[in-house]
């Protein structure tokens, strides 16, 4: 029983992070059809950047904002040279394009930092935390913490800011968007930049946990990917709900079974999910092309 | 206020329209009629920017437009109810209405005004007040056709582009909307590019007509001027 | 005529090929020849059939694995071995092609990347593959007379793998089916109707690129003598497809084109290991965003430009023109996915 707790508990940590990731993955594809397969690298990016702030001497916080802000402005640049210029692309040519930023992305941080593996400190000091008899180091009351409380603001920011509405107004139809005067290149550009900051965001928090390294990206996408197909491609209650799934079947996956397989079950999901269940878990369209 | 010079429009380099001209002036009301596949909504998706101009000019208000996004053609003042309606199915009636005004919401006097107009849209057609929380893919086509032009409006457009409203309504809903088009037109000074394939309820509504078939413009006149004949022969083709 | 002729000379120059250049180059040829199967059979599919996968690394372990244990654990002879390890993929290829192939586009493309990864981790995890550690020591082919370990020996018969390869794609593009992958690339509501068996002709095309991924797999297994899980990953997988990609998808010289371009472009860039994935990623972009017909689609449009014929209705400059004779990519064109 404890152990199903332990279990529990770090499968919301994880699963949080890529509830992070599935909702970038959703932004993103919501208003402007891109699937980015970028957005593990933007994970990376994030967490390289807060170590490479904080080493310059940077406290903490800061250099966690500062890596999350400077990702998004990277995003933006990435995409101002690449999708912005060929905003008529079907959606496989932009994924396939996304595929290439990734690599190229990829590529530019080893160059950058090299191939070893780097890590944060805690946010904060202490003690394990005990829950419910099964215990989670502080950071990942930081992670689950920071995912609870990006989720509402972005809710907030989705149904009340006047970005926010013509973001929702561009993924509920594009044609009709432009009719209304809403600039939908500005809207795929700003999507693609609050996804890639959302990756970011879950790069930090989990650099003081897991480490950083070049070579994680890729799987961070397609553990991102999984998530939001097995909440449900499109809805962000969906991504939430599909990361903590997601976590929730590794961990437990890997304590049952085996550790070796960790990522096998994931995959799994996935594949399970994209043939029986093409809808996820919430339910909202199936992921169309 | 509009003027539309040699513009053509095509697809896969097959031509849907080929060097027409068309002007609307401040104020009044013009129509375009003509048979199924004249090049009428490829005319107004071309003027609006939804599709590329493969000649010609477009002047709005003494500038020229050509080729411009139709989010800037908002900015503007041409708002355009396409044909298809294109609204924001999931979203709310509010919601879409709400959105009509997006160029405007970005001042706190743009969103006081906001207000107002939605107030007067509801006015205009007071069942979408009491749709105001319904999604508005689950209205009937009549009130989603109100959604649009209230959208439209939303946005204090000085030229209101109408692509075939009357598609698939209902008569009784189609006079419901062409009577609010008549106040609206009576009592703003709001100009209106109508294109339609009724050539009845267009000759009654607007000031001037123009005839659109394969593609050309084949006749023009007021409206008042136009007889039957007039317009019967352009939808009998080449009966000459 | 002329296109004959320059068949001829291209297999020529391959075949001296070998006779002229170092060890260090024909080791780089040899080893693009024994991926081209792979490359030939995806880009069948994709540019024939439609049909997008994200998993060919995974038949190329199938194909290796299947192979190098049965010559090292049961003694087998190589010929035969290699020939069931190629089987294994078919096989495996058509039990998955069942559930994946009702999918399309995207989802097709995670399903299959799914797949490869599986694959990849069984690879890894498992005790009978020796995971990272790997297996080495796998014996090479023999045939009475001809030493394989001798590396031209090797070269011309993954030369004589690779044509063969390519002439049963090409015979397959022109037979009835190719027909009918045309046919269900342009519309499968509209194949279906017609009595094209859409589900039949998928999975042909599925299993076809899948044997040839076992194929090259298992040539590669033989060739190095020892394979570990590290060469299976997700990169193999993306590297298939940038080479299809990069060579042009609506023809089959783009797979032999893609190949060795991105072979020698990787030796070239040798000394910056680094910076050969930073050209890939960079190809990638490039022939999306300027010329969707790759190597082989934009050179057409160029030879088509140079001699003066007007494609009606070309897109402007040159690497639109490339685009638009195929404008319909692997995925059916759509506005936001709705």
């Amino acid at each position: 029983m404890d152990q199903a707790i332990q279990f529990t508990l770090a499968g919301l940590t994880t699963g949080s992070i890529y509830a992070l990731i599935a909702l970038g993955f959703t932004l993103t594809y919501n208003s402007s059809g891109v699937v980015n397969f970028a957005q593990g690298e933007f994970v990376m990016l994030g967490g390289f950047l807060a170590v490479a702030l904080y080493l310059t001497g940077l406290p903490l916080g800061l250099a966690a904002v500062g890596a999350v802000i400077g990702s998004a402005l990277i995003a933006g640049i990435v995409h101002l040279l690449t999708l912005s210029r060929v905003p008529k692309l079907d959606t496989f040519g932009l994924l396939m394009v996304t595929v290439g930023i990734a690599i190229v992305l990829r590529t530019l941080m080893l160059l950058v930092w090299g191939s070893e593996e780097r890590s944060l400190p805690a946010f904060t000091d202490g003690e394990s935390i005990h829950v419910l008899g099964g215990t989670m180091p502080p950071q990942a009351l930081w992670v689950i913490g920071t995912a609870l409380v990006a989720m509402p603001l972005l809710y907030v920011f989705f149904t009340r800011t006047r970005i926010g509405d013509a973001m929702m107004a561009a993924s509920d139809n594009r044609t009709g968007a432009k009719i209304v005067g809403i600039r939908t290149n500005r809207v795929a550009l700003f999507a693609f930049m609050l996804g890639a900051g959302l990756a970011a965001l879950g790069g930090v928090l989990i650099a003081p946990i897991t480490t950083i390294s070049f070579a994680l990206g890729l799987e961070f996408s397609v553990k991102g990917f999984t998530a939001a197909v097995l909440g449900g491609f499109g809805s962000p209650v969906g991504a939430v709900v599909g990361g903590l799934s997601l976590g929730l079947i590794e961990k437990f996956g890997a304590g049952y079974i085996s550790t070796g397989y960790q990522d096998l079950f994931a995959l799994a999901t996935l594949l399970v999910i994209l043939i029986i269940l093409p809808r996820g878990i919430v339910g909202s369209r199936a992921l169309e092309a | 206020m509009l003027r539309c010079h040699d513009v053509s429009v095509a697809y896969d380099g097959l031509k849907a329209i080929e060097n027409v001209s068309i002007e609307v002036p401040a104020h009044q009301t013009v129509g375009i009629v003509g048979p199924n596949g004249a090049g009428k909504t490829s005319l107004l998706h071309g003027v609006c920017g939804i599709v590329p101009l493969a000649g010609g000019t477009v002047v709005f208000d003494e500038e020229d437009v050509t080729g411009r996004p139709t989010p800037d053609l908002v900015r503007r003042g041409i708002s355009l109810v396409p044909a298809a309606r294109e609204l924001f199915p999931n979203l709310s009636v509010h919601k879409n209405l709400r959105l009509g005004a997006h160029t405007h919401l970005s001042s706190r006097q743009g969103r006081t005004q906001a207000a107002a107009d939605l107030e007067r849209v509801l006015e205009m057609f007071p069942i979408l007040r009491e749709r105001g929380n319904q999604a508005a893919g689950s209205l009937s086509g009549g009130q989603q056709q109100m959604v649009a032009i209230g959208r439209a409006l939303m946005a204090r457009p000085r030229l209101l582009v109408l692509d075939e409203p009357s598609l698939g309504l209902a008569p009784l809903v189609l006079g419901e909307i062409f009577d609010a088009l008549h106040n609206l037109v009576a009592s703003s000074d709001v100009s209106v590019l109508l294109v339609e394939q009724n050539a009845e309820l267009t000759t009654a509504f607007v000031d001037y007509v123009y005839v659109l078939d394969s593609g050309r413009v084949v006749n023009g006149g007021p409206a008042s001027e136009m007889t039957r004949d007039d317009i019967a022969r352009a939808y009998m083709g080449a009966e000459a | 005529m002329l296109r004959k002729a320059s068949v001829g000379l291209v297999v020529a120059v391959a075949l001296v090929a070998p006779l002229v250049v170092d060890l260090f180059w024909l080791n780089l040829l040899t080893l693009a020849l024994i991926y081209m199967p792979m490359v030939i059979g995806l880009n069948v599919l994709f540019g024939k059939a439609n049909l997008v996968s994200f998993g060919q690394g995974g038949f190329f372990a199938i194909g290796a694995y299947v192979s190098a244990l049965l010559t090292l654990q049961r003694g087998w002879n190589v010929w035969l071995a290699m020939l069931v390890g190629c089987v294994a993929a078919v096989v495996i290829g058509y039990v998955i092609a069942r559930p994946v192939l009702r999918l399309k586009g995207l989802s097709l493309a995670m399903a299959t990347l799914a797949f490869g990864q599986m694959v990849f981790i069984l690879v890894q995890q498992l005790d009978v593959t020796g995971g990272p550690v790997g297996l080495s020591g796998i014996p090479a082919p023999s045939a009475p007379g001809i030493d394989f370990l001798e590396p031209r020996n090797f070269y011309w018969l993954a030369l004589a793998v690779a044509v063969l390869a390519f002439v049963i794609a090409s015979n397959l593009a022109r037979s009835r089916y190719g027909r009918m992958f045309h046919a269900l690339a342009d519309s499968e509501v509209a194949s279906r109707s017609v009595g094209v068996r859409v589900d039949r002709v998928k999975t042909l095309a599925f299993c076809f690129a899948a044997g040839l991924a076992g194929v090259a797999g298992a040539m590669y297994a033989h060739y190095f003598s020892f394979i570990s899980s590290d060469t299976f990953n997700l990169e193999l997988s993306l590297l298939v497809v940038i080479m299809v990609v990069v060579g042009g998808m609506k023809d089959l010289w783009g797979a032999v084109v893609g190949t060795i371009a991105i072979f020698v472009m990787r030796e070239y860039l040798r000394s910056y290991q680094e910076y050969s994935e930073l050209v890939y990623g960079l190809l990638l972009i490039l022939v999306f965003m300027f010329a969707r017909g790759g190597i082989t689609g934009t050179a057409k449009a160029v030879f088509r430009r140079l001699r003066g014929g007007t494609d009606s209705g070309g897109g402007p400059g040159a690497g639109d023109g490339a685009a638009a004779p195929v404008a319909a990519g692997p995925l059916p064109k759509q506005e936001v996915g709705r």
